[in-house]
């Protein structure tokens, strides 16, 4: 019974590699040199502080709350985080746009589509820290009390009592969610498109539009900076995923002998 | 007091919503294919989903570790890079344009979530406690232990799968060529125009939906562990 | 064993499904197209971004179709470059049969797809109704000659709009126009250069600066400069663009900004009725306008060519490109050549042009050039985004 959702589930998810297989094909012979024009430099740039800035805070605000919930075992909270889950990004974008189209809560004071993306910046963030929640609070829910009491009578200082007793265990899903984050605001299109502006554009909004308009030749600008990018993260994902392996083993098998 | 401010700070956006409630609600081909997509996406998620993580929780073959990098790498795969090989690949096999086309490739968007949160949740269950039911008839098995002990789980990648579904206007526009109207197709052609009300009640359909689904499924689930608890009497 | 089996089967139902795809044949004649035609489903693809639009092809046309022709026409909203890029997929994926039949398509879209082999031609021997076409305008789009590619659907000049409320002394030239901008800031911009208004804005101040001889698409550097001058007074300060036309019309509409502008003389009148667009509303001709007409095409893997050719026919007869100039739907410019037309259909066109917010036809007609060719295009897409910094 598993052994066939295996099969179909490999069949189903071979298909973006074979998306990827595609845009390996298409650069072949493409000059990578047409990629050092302003557009695409400029564009390299706002989206890494765009994508940097809200995952990060994602990251840190998530963990904050689940920290907080598992100690005060407030389920209000927890339940109250919800409410961001059920919006997709596109309604998200679409109220965030309203609310701050004419600038809010007073005139200019913070306006959709201005240089510093701080719109954008608070859409992701707003969507993404239930999800970072949603992933730290499985760990919080089995954490073993144990090294917290430990730490605490060992007399470390609280950020020391976070490091030691906390902060192992939580190396893996903020990882996990740090790449899942990075992957997604860096690229996506629906988001960036509504409520950022014309120059600079995130990297998903300017691959699009060079895909879609002008001579056929732009196309294969977008293809490989897709390309770049995927195999961007990928490198950083089992590179990442490597250097924390031992750690991690450790955490969770222990020490033996 | 605190209470109120963090309340505030999280619910502040829906106030947008307030501005437009939806004076009447069309029935159209855009929210049929849309009901029909989430539900059945959902059911093949939590079915897959499941089935995957059985699969690489109990295996002790030597593939194990390349079939879960397999199914991991493509969460990082954005879905602009992946959007237009997919077509490639489906065009010849005739599903262009067709529900079966756009259907897989959204449970291509959404089945590494799904075989994550899966998994995540059984390994927090632990695998002698899910031993036990092998000795189970598999109905039973899931009827009576696993459902109950996933239900959670169930319900959040049924809304994870939900919401990522009704987030996808670019891919459905390229598999379904236009053909198969969606809320967030129609949405996304109301948010560039020029009709802020017909956007904000689309809107609400967007939110509503998800909604609806997650309580309901809770409701769905409250009856199936009482009629279970009623066995155990 | 059970499950290969079942494997087997499954795949060779999947190749059972790609097998049978040839590409659809045209009837020689058109009375064998329309009887091919009957009972089937035309699948036209076209911008969806105007309501006017959308109404005179389903309230309209459609119904038409069926009673004459039994054809079924089915209006599917997508954006030109979208499906002209699903179009270049499908030739790399040797898909032979399509989804697409007709669509709505011009300027450098078309460029794309002709260079492409996207398309189908010897379109016109087909139509009768092509007879009627103004040779002109079928012949070139935008600099590109259309060699049978398409059909002429449909003639339109840009004009500009603005609220004759707000706007005490309109400026009559482009010059006018900037210094407007600086005694009015944050009153007016327009649509980013992948938008063809956007693009179609920056073109008429080349032409407004070099004239004709900028046609080689050689655009010297004092021209980004000074167009770089108007930023401070722009809207938002020039430090964002509406993505596209509709996104200008709903700022105009909102009243944030005073003036739009759009392909197409009579394409506020159904707004300013329906009081999306302010009372005000008149048109402002500058001292040169570029006239451009858009086309009908019919895709390479069309699954229903003989329909699409039906439609095509339908669309250019004098009924209904009466209707489609009338500013009940659309107000859109006829491709067709008034002096091929019957006497009674020409007064009918001649009596079409009063509305509150036309502009002066004469005027219009006088003050009309031809369009720039694809060079041009590229090159204000490419280098404009210095301006947008």
């Amino acid at each position: 019974m598993s052994r066939s959702s295996l099969w179909l589930s490999l069949f189903v998810l071979a298909l973006p590699f074979t998306g990827v297989a595609f845009l390996i094909h298409e650069t072949v012979g493409f000059d990578w040199s047409e990629l050092n024009d302003a557009a695409w430099r400029a564009s390299l740039t706002v989206t890494l502080y765009v994508t940097i800035v809200s995952t990060v805070i994602s990251l840190v605000i998530g963990t904050w709350l689940a920290r907080s919930v598992y100690r005060r075992r407030s389920t209000w909270l927890a339940s109250l985080l919800r409410w961001p889950m059920f919006v997709p990004h596109v309604a998200a974008a679409y109220l965030f746009y309203v609310l701050f189209s004419g600038g809010f809560p007073f005139y200019g004071l913070v306006e959709a589509n201005e240089r510093h993306h701080l719109v954008v910046i608070l859409t992701y963030v707003w969507k993404e820290v239930p999800f970072v929640f949603l992933m730290v609070i499985g760990t919080y829910a089995q954490l073993n009390r144990g090294y917290v009491d430990m730490a605490k009578t060992l007399q470390l200082t609280p950020f020391e009592q976070f490091k030691v007793a906390e902060w192992p265990f939580l190396v893996k899903p903020l990882l996990d969610s740090f790449w899942v984050l990075v992957a997604f605001i860096s690229f996506a299109y629906e988001v960036p498109a509504l409520l950022g502006v014309t120059f600079p554009e995130l990297l998903g909004v300017l691959a699009y539009e060079r895909l879609t308009t002008g001579l056929f030749l732009n196309a294969y600008e977008s293809y490989a900076v897709a390309l770049i990018w995927t195999l961007f993260i990928f490198i950083g994902v089992i590179g990442s995923y490597a250097v924390t392996a031992k750690r991690r083993r450790r955490i969770e098998r222990g020490v033996r002998r | 007091m605190s209470r109120l401010l963090v309340a505030g700070l999280i619910l502040f956006p829906f106030i947008g919503l307030v501005l437009a409630f939806p004076a009447r609600f069309d029935w159209d081909e855009a929210i049929g294919n849309t009901v029909v997509y989430v539900i059945v996406l959902g059911f093949v998620n939590v079915w897959l989903g499941i089935g995957t993580a059985w699969w690489l929780m109990f295996t002790d073959s030597k593939w194990k570790t390349p079939v879960e990098w397999f199914t991991f790498l493509p969460l990082f795969i954005p879905v602009l890079a992946s959007m237009f090989g997919m077509y490639i690949a489906l065009a010849p096999l005739g599903l262009v344009g067709t529900h079966i086309g756009v259907g897989l490739v959204l449970l291509v968007t959404t089945l590494p979530y799904s075989i994550r949160l899966a998994y995540n949740a059984m390994y927090v269950i632990g695998r002698p406690l899910l031993e036990q039911t092998l000795t189970l008839a598999p109905w039973s098995r899931f009827g009576l232990v696993l459902f109950p002990l996933l239900k959670e789980t169930i319900r959040t990648i049924v809304l994870f799968s939900t919401v990522i579904v009704l987030s996808q206007f670019v891919l459905v526009q390229l598999m379904g060529a236009g053909l198969i109207p969606t809320v967030t197709t129609q949405i996304y052609q109301a948010y560039a125009g020029n009709d802020v009300s017909l956007a904000l009640q689309n809107t609400w359909v967007l939110i509503l939906v998800p909604v609806l689904l997650y309580v309901g499924l809770g409701g769905l689930f409250g009856i199936w562990i009482r009629l279970v608890k009623g066995r155990l009497q | 064993m059970r499950r290969l089996k079942q494997f087997g089967l499954m795949l060779s139902l999947i190749f059972l499904a790609a097998c049978g795809t040839t590409r659809a044949e045209i009837a020689p004649t058109f009375e064998q197209a329309a009887e091919e035609a009957k009972q089937s489903t035309v699948n036209f693809y076209m911008w969806g971004g105007d309501d006017g639009i959308n109404r005179y092809i389903d309230e309209y046309v459609a119904p038409r179709l069926k009673e004459t022709y039994d054809v079924e026409l089915n209006r599917v909203p997508m954006d030109t470059a979208e499906f002209v890029r699903q179009l270049s997929l499908d030739k790399r994926a040797n898909r032979e049969e399509g989804t697409i039949d007709l669509m709505w398509i011009n300027g450098d879209n078309f460029r794309n797809a002709a260079e492409a082999d996207l398309l189908q031609g010897d379109l016109l021997d087909k139509i009768p109704n092509a007879a009627l076409l103004n040779e002109e305008a079928q012949s070139i789009d935008a600099g590109t000659p259309t060699n049978g590619l398409e059909v002429a659907w449909g003639n339109v000049q840009f004009v500009m709009h603005y609220d004759a409320d707000k706007v005490k002394n309109p400026p009559t030239t482009f010059d006018e126009l900037h210094r407007w901008t600086e005694e009015n800031p944050g009153r007016f911009t327009y649509p980013e250069v992948t938008d063809f208004t956007g693009n179609a804005f920056v073109r008429h101040l080349l032409y407004a600066e070099y004239g004709a001889g900028a046609g080689d698409g050689e655009i010297p550097e004092d021209f980004w400069e000074k167009l770089a001058t108007w930023s401070p007074y722009l809207w938002k300060q020039g430090a964002t663009y509406p993505k596209s036309l509709a996104q200008l019309d709903q700022l105009y509409a909102a009243g944030d900004v005073w003036m739009t502008m759009g392909f197409n003389e009579r394409r506020a009148e159904a707004e300013r009725n329906d009081g999306v667009f302010p009372n005000g509303t008149r048109a402002l001709v500058l001292e040169h306008s570029i006239a451009s007409t858009h086309f009908l095409a019919v895709p390479f893997n069309a699954k229903n060519p003989n329909g699409a050719l039906v439609v095509i026919n339908e669309l250019l007869s004098p009924e209904a490109q009466l209707a489609k100039q009338d500013a009940t739907y659309w107000g859109d410019g006829t491709s067709l050549d008034l002096t091929k037309l019957d006497a009674a259909d020409r007064d009918a066109f001649l009596k079409l042009d009063d509305g509150v917010t036309y502009p002066d036809p004469e005027r219009l007609a006088e003050r009309s050039i031809p369009d720039y060719g694809p060079a041009v295009i590229d090159a204000i897409r490419e280098e404009w985004d210095r301006v947008a910094q």
